[in-house]
């Protein structure tokens, strides 16, 4: 009874609707509301099939080199050392070190490494003499061609042969790389645990056929599509927007001056709050449920001869993105009971800001504990790294549980501070409130 | 079982600042008025009753349950807010329906409940209006509609006529008269017309202090022998005013017809018999309450103790 009124209140709300329009609006732009033109087809001999990384060292390392020169010529390296893209710039010294490493690396002179990379570091202003030819290459860059082209020439003459020594050990090289990352303040691809980035390898027919084989029989070909729908949910709205309908919720008893009146009633603080947190979760899936099989459904009729699962929407529905959004309502509501502010909505902002930034280095494939935002990045091209996510499994599965036990707790100290404040205690709670106002009211005046 | 709210030494600090010094009350069944100032203490008394603040230390026992028990307490108190207030979005029927799935009633009890105490504040005719389109009176009578829910044997109605038109005021205590039978009334008020149209046994607070506790007989005849009133001209009121002690003033043509309180004579003075505010306001007087004189302008509202803010 009490769960239909508090679903009602919500979803009769303005701030429902607006959820409601940034949810599609989110999904729409994704791409993930129809994969009508996404058809997984039987893998055929002499065909693409995609790429994996494993760890090669005859691969890596003339990789990892290469990339490695490419930066330290432009003497910009590009490091995630908190999660966020960072451009690293390197004084003389520093490059000087990545030189000697190169040089270690190669065998090739240092003062030589060191000399070709240096004109780079100044602004360069390009003066084209004679008859000069710009066309594009097809990759973003261009080629400039002369009718006299000795100064290529003589480039060329400059230009440095750079490879791994035969001598050198993958774990020699990994400790080379060890200190490049040192260098560069951590958090490069030069860290030896994120080497791997650098082993790309083309997926065999064999396992590509292996990797189809899968999809039928673990994901019943609709598993990978609800898993990328979850994925770009939880990524772009679930992780956020609920704790907007969470603080209004919390909020509306004190906006319409009505706690006081709910406080004397005979309801305990237990199951108004629980019912509350579980009418909001429900109003927050509706339409994530609608979608997912809106979206699922467009597969259904690609695969009309094999055999589907129609509850896999469902399944990740409820396994995946249900935590995330647990966990963002039960933050809303105990930071808003405690403050009686919307400050819930800075604080899980933050959390989501910070989390999905961390996840830019590994969007594909990021399924860490306190992960807010798991992410399982991979459309058909990839066969939807199903392996991947077989073996990540449990993994994400301890972090979707962890958070519906986390949200569980803060639905409890939620309770605890209801019932206090109903007993007319935790007063000083106006201190932060009155902190928070001055806080905005200084913004709103700047 | 004791039908009554007993409170004994009941003291209260905001922080540091004491707020309820040493309250000590027995209230039986029938309408019980709390009269005081603004500020007096009236509705920290009234929250702490209501389960909504902590008591210092004293104790408070309704219907022999201990204040400490409050989820026994909430089952058998009503409670009005000063400020009573919906969802406004809400419909009266709704708001009600909601209220009384907080008050824990059962679905069939919920409907009749509501419907028979809809009609008892004439609502049930506007039982499809949201609540933010209703007047102050209609949402104040919603109000006690919703505080009835649970059949309480308290209903705690903190300054309820406060902001009310004149017939408004007098249908709301007409109202809370009848439903004071076979249950404790406690109604706060700083508006003596109310107490004196309703309630037999009072208490007058004052700065936190319980200054009066009886029977509203027994406080107008504290007051008889000692108000009067004559007519006076507007030149010769101003001149009294600083000398006697009035309690109301009405404008009759070029005159002012006075009413005050003297513990001598006056030329000119026709004893009359003590009304509450008489008695109230000569209460204040004698236990060194700083109580102001107030222009015509503030004094011309009905039967409202205007005087006395300091």
């Amino acid at each position: 009874m009490l769960f239909w009124k508090e679903l009602k209140k919500i979803i009769f709300g303005v701030p429902y609707f607006l959820f409601v329009v940034m949810l599609v609006f989110v999904l729409r732009s994704q791409d993930v509301l129809d994969f009508s033109n996404s058809k997984i087809t039987k893998p055929e001999p002499n065909g693409n099939y995609g790429t994996k990384n494993e760890e090669i060292p005859e691969i890596i390392m003339p990789a990892a080199l290469q990339s490695l020169y490419a930066e330290f010529q432009e003497n910009n390296y590009k490091t995630y050392p908190i999660g966020f893209i960072k451009n690293v710039k390197l004084n003389d010294n520093e490059q000087m070190e990545i030189a000697k490493m190169i040089s270690t690396i190669t065998g090739v002179d240092v003062d030589k490494i060191y000399t070709n990379s240096s004109h780079n570091n100044e602004d360069m202003t390009l003066d084209i003499k004679g008859n000069a030819d710009i066309q594009p290459d097809g990759k973003g860059g261009f080629i400039i061609s002369t009718q006299n082209n000795s100064e290529e020439k003589n480039e060329q003459d400059q230009q440095i042969n750079l490879t791994v020594r035969d001598d050198i050990s993958y774990s020699e090289f990994k400790n080379l790389m060890q200190k490049v990352d040192d260098i560069l303040g951590g958090g490069s691809a030069y860290a030896p645990e994120s080497l791997i980035s650098y082993g790309v390898v083309s997926l065999t027919y064999e396992e590509a056929v292996q990797r189809y084989e899968l999809i039928k029989s673990h994901d019943k070909m609709t598993g990978g599509y609800a898993r990328l729908f979850s994925d770009y949910t939880v990524a772009m709205a679930l992780s956020i927007l609920p704790v907007f309908l969470a603080v209004t919720m919390s909020i509306k008893d004190k906006r319409s001056k009505i706690s006081e009146l709910i406080y004397t009633k005979k309801i305990s603080g237990i199951k108004i709050i629980f019912v509350r947190f579980f009418a909001t979760i429900t109003a927050v899936m509706l339409p994530v449920i609608i979608l997912s099989y809106l979206s699922n459904i467009t597969v259904w009729s690609m695969y009309k001869e094999m055999k589907l699962d129609y509850l896999m929407p469902l399944k990740y529905d409820f396994g995946w993105i249900m935590p995330s959004a647990m966990i963002v309502i039960a933050i809303g509501m105990c930071l808003t009971e405690l403050t009686n502010t919307p400050i819930a909505v800075a604080v899980n902002g933050l959390w989501w800001f910070l989390d999905i930034n961390m996840g830019m280095k590994s969007v594909t494939a990021s399924y860490s504990l306190f992960r807010l935002v798991p992410r399982h990045n991979a459309d058909i091209h990839s066969y939807f790294r199903i392996q991947d996510f077989i073996d990540n499994f449990s993994n994400l599965l301890v972090n979707r549980l962890l958070f519906v036990g986390l949200s569980i707790l803060l639905v409890i100290v939620t309770i605890l501070i209801y019932e206090a404040k109903r007993k007319g205690k935790l007063n000083g709670n106006n201190k932060i409130r009155e902190v928070f106002t001055s806080i905005t009211n200084r913004k709103s005046q700047s | 079982m004791n039908h009554s709210i007993e409170i004994k030494n009941l003291n209260k600090f905001y922080g540091k600042k004491q707020v309820l010094f040493n309250i000590n009350l027995s209230i039986e069944q029938g309408m019980f008025g709390l009269l005081g100032r603004n500020g007096a203490g009236k509705t920290t008394l009234m929250k702490t009753l209501a389960t909504l603040l902590p008591k210092k230390d004293g104790s408070i026992t309704i219907y022999d349950i201990p204040i400490e028990n409050e989820k026994e307490i909430r089952n058998i108190i009503g409670y009005l807010p000063q400020e009573f207030s919906m969802y406004p979005s809400m419909n009266i029927l709704e708001s009600m329906d909601y209220l009384a799935i907080l008050a824990g009633l059962k679905k069939q009890e919920k409907k009749e409940r509501i419907e028979m105490l809809l009609k008892k504040v004439n609502l049930m005719e506007h039982k499809n209006k949201k609540v933010k389109a209703l007047s102050g009176g209609m949402k104040r009578r919603l109000g006690i509609a919703q505080a009835l829910l649970n059949n309480p044997k308290v209903l705690i109605v903190d300054e309820p006529t406060a902001g009310l038109d004149p017939e408004e005021r007098i249908r709301f205590r007409n109202l809370l008269s009848e439903i004071s039978q076979d249950r404790i009334v406690m109604l706060s008020t700083h508006i003596v017309g109310d107490i004196e149209a309703t309630c037999e046994n009072i208490a007058i607070l004052n700065d936190g202090k319980v200054l009066y506790h009886g029977t509203v007989n027994n406080l107008l005849a504290a007051a008889d022998g000692k108000v009067f009133t004559k007519i006076v001209s507007r030149q010769e009121l101003s001149k009294l005013k600083n000398e006697l002690f009035i309690t109301s003033m009405h404008t009759q043509g070029k005159n002012v017809y006075i009413r005050f309180i003297a513990e001598n004579e006056v030329s000119g003075m026709n004893m009359c018999e003590p009304n509450i505010e008489d008695a109230y306001m000569l209460y204040l007087k004698e236990n060194g309450t700083k109580l102001l004189p107030l222009s015509m302008e503030e004094m011309g509202g009905e039967n409202e103790c205007y005087f006395g803010r300091n």
